[in-house]
């Protein structure tokens, strides 16, 4: 239930992305759903877990941008391996922790792309722009995750089955 | 009861994911057109990019139509003052046409009358008594150029005489008052009376008194000044026979007649002063005329009722 709420959620992100830019035709201020989402599995999920639903979302992402298929799963994975990472030493809780980890994220989430267009896809001039972008895309994922995080951990309290408490 | 997880499992699930993500990635590099795996998450993925992507274009069409009737509400705000300017600015000019109409007819009427001295004054003010009929009008000349009993003339015709004269305006009793007597003469059958307002609130009209009962006279026939009375020179219009009843007994028949001039929208008339010793048509008179008895008259004389 916990894997398909996630999964759910990350699509939902990725029509949410999608809607918003169709609506407000906000291209380069476009919230960064999938990035919020993929941070905030990093902070929730196990490994393989995450890594799985971070691939499907990834390729679904994909699917969405017309994007080289793979381009986002990688990208997706690499950033929930380090949103993983840095928080299973870092406890990114209250607002600054998750404005920080945003901050973070999303400059990984920047350097990732353009590191992947750059050395697999060799495409130096989507890696320039990937870079050019970098304080809208930091900006706005910085700005998401101190507020998407509460409302994902609620929607999961409200949907995902506690395990049974011990009465006796 | 669940078996514990390997500990190796996330690093093979890990590199599973990662290397078939590099190998999509390397096949969908290679081929312009997508492998079948990108047809797949094409045909899975493209329902609901098509259905927000439309819903995005539904919001945003709205939220154009929106700024758009916010501009055109503003357009609509702009147009209706620049259209309530346009409509002063019509209104205004209207009314110069109007008076330019006005003032080409005095101009007209001086060319006309050349044997007489006129001085352009303005209608202030008329009378709000509804049984005297009296208009207050300014004059551009002083005191002493203008005295009660001067004629006053409109482009159409005869519009009274002076009634008092002031420092600042002048009152001019007009040819409906029925204290206002002319002596007059029909121009075609040339019948003879004395036209005299009958004051009536509501029109403005006079009677003809003493028209003689064989007079041929007709409805329709031009109302002149005769000049005999030496109050008004001779011919100006004063109005046309509007009915006309023979009485079954007596010596006179009874006939009303309405001035040609609008007195209810008089706004420039011109004053009287006098005969300028020319004709009609600006020659020189062959033999001195007499001086027009109304510049004779003394300051403040009454007018006066004169039998034909």
């Amino acid at each position: 239930m916990s894997f398909l709420l996630a999964l759910l959620a990350g699509l939902v992100a990725l029509c949410g992305d999608l809607f918003v830019r169709e609506a407000f035709s906000t291209e380069t201020w476009s919230p960064d759903f999938f990035v919020v989402v993929v941070l905030w599995l990093g902070t929730t999920r196990s490994w393989t877990e995450g890594a799985v639903i971070a691939a499907v979302l990834g390729v679904a992402a994909d699917g969405f941008a017309s994007s080289p298929l793979g381009m986002h799963m990688l990208h997706g994975l690499l950033l929930f391996y380090l949103s993983r990472a840095i928080s299973s030493r870092v406890l990114f809780q209250g607002f600054l922790g998750r404005l920080l980890l945003g901050l973070v994220g999303g400059l990984a989430s920047v350097f990732l792309l353009a590191a992947i267009s750059r050395l697999l896809l060799g495409d130096a001039r989507l890696a320039v722009r990937v870079t050019q972008l970098i304080l809208p895309r930091i900006a706005v994922v910085v700005a998401i995750v101190p507020l998407a995080f509460p409302v994902l951990d609620r929607l999961e309290a409200l949907f995902v089955r506690q395990p049974e408490r011990d009465l006796m | 009861m669940r078996r514990p997880t390997s500990p190796r499992r996330p690093l093979l699930v890990g590199g599973l994911l990662l290397t078939l993500s590099v190998v999509l990635l390397f096949l969908d590099r290679e081929g312009s057109a997508p492998g079948p795996v990108g047809r797949a998450v094409s045909r899975l993925v493209g329902p609901l990019h098509v259905g927000v992507t439309r819903a995005g274009r539904s919001v945003r069409a709205l939220r154009q139509d929106y700024l758009a009737l916010t501009d055109v509400r503003a357009q609509n705000v702009a147009l209706a003052a620049e259209v309530q300017r346009l409509k002063t600015e019509q209104a205004e000019v209207e009314g110069l046409r109007a008076e330019n109409e006005r003032l080409r007819g005095l101009l007209e009427l001086a060319d006309a009358r050349k044997d007489l001295r006129l001085r352009a004054a303005r209608v202030t003010a008329r009378a709000v008594s509804p049984y005297f009929r009296v208009l207050k009008v300014t004059l551009d000349v002083g005191e002493e150029v203008v005295r009660p009993g001067m004629p006053v003339v409109a482009p159409g015709g005869l519009v009274g005489q002076l009634r008092t004269v002031s420092d600042t305006a002048c009152e001019v009793l007009l040819v409906t008052d029925p204290r206002s007597a002319i002596d007059v003469v029909l121009e075609t059958s040339r019948a003879r009376g004395l036209a005299v307002g009958t004051g009536e609130p509501d029109r403005y009209a006079a009677r003809l008194e003493y028209l003689q009962r064989n007079d041929e006279s007709a409805v329709g026939e031009r109302v002149v000044t005769t000049g005999d009375d030496g109050r008004y020179p001779r011919g100006l219009p004063v109005g046309r026979v509007t009915t006309l009843k023979a009485q079954a007994h007596g010596l006179f028949q009874e006939a009303e007649l309405e001035p040609l001039v609008d007195l209810s929208a008089l706004e420039e008339v011109f004053v009287v002063l006098g005969p300028t010793g020319l004709t009609a048509d600006g020659k020189e008179l062959e033999r001195p005329e007499k001086p027009a008895p109304a510049s004779a008259l003394p300051p403040g004389a009454p007018p006066t009722r004169s039998a034909p």
